[in-house]
């Protein structure tokens, strides 16, 4: 790589994709931000041995993996319930589908102001308030498998959208 | 193959909540043996992510990169809009903090780590405290928001409170038993509180409101503001204005303790207090207690009783029918008979009488009972057939 600012500039692309990573393996708060810190240190480190050949997103997932495993391994109520195994089938995963489109944030944050009041409501009271699905259920006067669903399909038809409107800036000469 | 909806129901159940041991170890074989289960638990686990982060970043929580900011530029960071600042700027400052971290090492994580207890951020707006503006507030400092605009802070907790332009308060920071107290004596706001153990508190010269994990708004509404807000509730009087987003919140008004849900509203005054609505209901007193009794109402022949418990106190006028009768005008001028009417006391209350009691809705508190007299005894048919034999 050739130099700092252009590490920078790479890492800086990658960060959400890189959270996102960590957070679908490290199910606690706390934990993934402590996980996050640890990596981007690393990686920061570990600049010079970076081969800009190579994917920039997979080989920070890797480091990252590594990461969570060693921890894993040190402390065993550190909150990651896969196995090794599992892991690097999440891994393989999120290479096979990395994407670094710019954008992202911009048109999620477009999509759910279109989003109707209930929805909104739901994923606040998720995302925002930390609530559980149990007391989501309970405030919302439904079955915890109805928010269940409910949540998969608001999730589902946001990435519908995101992908929608990114299709649409594509195409914007 | 595309995901089936037990793949998708499994995922969910993943990213938001705890999946049985069983549901577990299904959804790790699927990830590991099915590569369209494991794409689909990658795109929606990026996007539980950027929920996460959205909603992160919408209610202000303090993050590394906040953190590194105020250390570098010597002051507190500016506060972020949403949607306005690419959310890769915060990991530049972070990275560029991250070479600050490896030089001065565990001091400056000391350092870090004590800063967020000490004083207040003014992340946006004027505030002024001790005669001159400030952008950090100790606590227990007494301020006031200049007249242009409204000015955001975060608290010590990580709360985030937008004070509106003239506000005063006193930002206590840990005190009194409360993670958070905020005394707020002119203006409004609004807080978005941060998730954490511990009751955050708005202290207002007419109430309290507290709050745990959630959005809110308080405002001090004055006499001349009538016009423009709850006219009618507000009555000329100062009055307090409770506006709940999010979650649930307490108010203490006048003694008693209300409680507000998410979407909620309400304008509290004393004069409102006082002309709570007053109902009335009769009833067989069932019950009598120092501070209440219980009255079971009928509603219709057929209807079972309905017991209402009902407050009493010394401001509670008591009436008693006695057996002397009165000529009272009656409809179309006619006169008509009842019995004439006592002052009563509360040791009149005896399980059993008839009684009729006016009391306010809101509470509820008796205004006044007026016991009526024994009725006569009624003969059942077969004692009346034994009278007539």
């Amino acid at each position: 790589m050739q130099g700092r600012d252009d590490f920078l500039k790479t890492l800086l692309a990658h960060e959400a994709d890189l959270r996102a990573f960590i957070g679908s393996l490290v199910r606690d708060l706390h934990a993934r931000d402590d996980v996050f810190q640890e990596v981007a240190v690393a990686l920061w480190q570990q600049a010079e041995q970076y081969d800009a050949a190579r994917s920039f997103g997979a080989w920070a997932r890797g480091i990252a993996a590594n990461k969570i495993l060693q921890r894993r391994h040190q402390d065993q109520r550190f909150p990651v319930v896969f196995s090794p195994e599992t892991i690097q089938a999440v891994l393989d995963a999120f290479d096979r589908t990395e994407e670094t489109a710019p954008g992202r944030h911009d048109a999620l944050a477009e999509c759910l102001k279109r989003l109707p009041l209930e929805p909104r409501r739901l994923l606040a009271m998720r995302y925002e308030e930390g609530l559980g699905v149990d007391q989501i259920a309970e405030r919302v006067n439904r079955t915890v498998d109805a928010v269940y669903r409910a949540l998969s399909r608001i999730r589902a038809a946001l990435e519908a959208c995101i992908r929608r409107r990114l299709a649409v800036q594509q195409e914007k000469p | 193959m595309a995901p089936s909806s037990r793949d998708m129901q499994l995922i969910g159940k993943y990213l938001d909540g705890q999946p049985a041991p069983e549901e577990l170890a299904d959804l790790q074989q699927r990830l590991r043996e099915a590569p369209d289960a494991a794409e689909a638990f990658a795109a929606a686990a990026r996007m539980d992510a950027w929920l996460a982060g959205h909603f992160r970043e919408e209610k202000g929580a303090r993050d590394v990169a906040a953190v590194f900011r105020e250390v570098e530029a010597g002051r507190p960071a500016a506060a972020r809009q949403p949607g306005a600042a690419p959310r890769w700027r915060s990991l530049k400052v972070w990275a560029a903090a991250a070479v600050v971290v490896l030089v001065c090492g565990a001091g400056l994580w000391l350092y870090l780590g004590g800063l967020p207890g000490t004083s207040h951020q003014v992340l946006d707006g004027r505030v002024m405290t001790g005669g001159a503006e400030a952008t950090v507030i100790p606590q227990g400092a007494r301020i006031r928001v200049a007249d242009s605009a409204p000015a955001v802070i975060r608290l010590t907790d990580g709360s985030r409170a937008t004070l509106e332009a003239s506000s005063v308060a006193v930002l206590h920071g840990r005190a009194a038993g409360r993670r958070q107290l905020v005394e707020l004596d002119a203006g409004g706001g609004t807080f978005q509180v941060a998730k954490a153990k511990g009751d955050f508190e708005v202290k207002t010269p007419l109430g309290r409101v507290t709050a745990l994990g959630t959005e809110f708004s308080v405002r001090i509404l004055a006499g001349n503001e009538r016009g423009k807000e709850s006219d009618r509730e507000a009555g000329g009087r100062r009055a307090l204005a409770v506006a709940v987003a999010s979650g649930t919140v307490q108010v203490e008004f006048a003694g008693q303790t209300h409680t507000l849900q998410a979407g909620d509203s309400r304008v509290f005054t004393h004069e409102a207090e006082k002309k709570a609505r007053v109902v009335q209901c009769s009833g067989l007193l069932t019950a009598v207690e120092a501070s209440a009794i219980t009255v079971a109402v009928k509603k219709g022949e057929r209807a079972a009783a309905e017991t209402q418990t009902i407050a009493v106190d010394k401001d509670t006028k008591v009436l008693m029918e006695t057996d002397q009768m009165e000529s009272v005008p009656g409809e179309g001028g006619k006169m008509k008979q009842r019995p004439k009417v006592a002052e009563g006391t509360p040791a009149d209350f005896k399980v059993g009488r008839q009684v009729t009691v006016a009391y306010t809705e809101d509470g509820p508190k008796a205004v006044k009972v007026l016991i009526h007299r024994p009725a006569p005894p009624r003969l059942n048919k077969d004692t009346e057939r034994e009278r007539r034999e």
